[in-house]
């Protein structure tokens, strides 16, 4: 109907290791992860090599004229414990240009669905930087609470940053 | 012996890969299981081969009383960004 570029929410492929390689070398995605600069590009590949628990949403934009870029992904990671099976965590990275649209949303709902649709989880956990108020919120209105302050939780600009520990539990939201 | 105000010796030290037959004796005792992420009936050879694989960055501590490890704790180092 509309030129507009359109969302596909898709699994992960073996050869998008190159492009989200890139993604990991914008300083923006960075900051908000755990990541340090400079990864070496093997180091990288071999990890893109994700273990089974892991589930890795994939966000990419297709163009009319065909062209597809991905502009971030999700990882949801089933928790491996016995006795915390019901547990996953989200981590999400988009770039700086999509935060605070639609397909950032629907990143995280595709991923909720997963965790409990598909993967039968009652807690999805996830860790944000206090300072990243726009992803907080996001979460916040996808049925996460905030549980935890923690401090000092990790570098981010050069700065020992706080971090907001967040939980969603499912059927209470 | 040495401390009249303490009825115990108790050694604090670095945790052995020998000690993982006191360390699966611990774990099946009392409410420790309980309390943790363990489950009850747990292989010997798991916790054993857990005791002689340590991970890079976990300092395993052991409390020793008469020679035998009646406590343990684990301190995991982060990396990176979290190094601190």
């Amino acid at each position: 109907m509309s030129d507009s570029p359109t969302l596909t929410i898709r699994g992960q492929h073996s050869d998008d290791w190159s492009e989200l390689y890139t993604l990991w070398s914008d300083e923006a995605i960075l900051r908000e992860s755990l990541e340090l600069p400079y990864m070496a590009e093997d180091a990288f590949r071999d990890q893109a090599n994700t273990p089974a628990h892991v589930h890795v949403l994939i966000a990419e934009m297709s163009s009319l004229s065909g062209r597809k870029h991905i502009i971030g992904a999700a990882w949801l990671s089933a928790n491996p414990r016995s006795r915390r099976r019901h547990v996953g965590e989200l981590a999400l990275m988009v770039r700086a240009e999509h935060r605070g649209t639609e397909a950032e949303a629907q990143l995280v709902d595709k991923a909720l669905t997963m965790a409990d649709q598909w993967l039968g989880l009652r807690r999805v956990e996830a860790i944000v930087f206090a300072a990243n108020e726009g992803l907080l919120a996001l979460f916040e209105s996808k049925g996460f609470e905030r549980e935890v302050l923690m401090r000092q939780y990790a570098l981010r600009d050069g700065k020992l940053s706080d971090a907001v520990q967040l939980a969603r539990i499912r059927g209470e939201a | 012996m040495s401390d009249p105000t303490n009825q115990l010796d108790i050694i604090i030290r670095g945790m052995d890969s020998e000690d993982w037959e006191d360390s699966a004796a611990l774990l099946a005792s009392g409410n420790v299981a309980y309390n943790t992420l363990q489950l009850p009936y747990m292989s010997r050879d798991y916790i054993r081969e857990r005791a002689e694989n340590v991970p890079r960055g976990l300092m395993m501590l052991a409390a020793e009383v008469e020679e035998t490890v009646v406590g343990q704790l684990g301190l995991h180092r982060q990396f990176g960004r979290r190094a601190h």
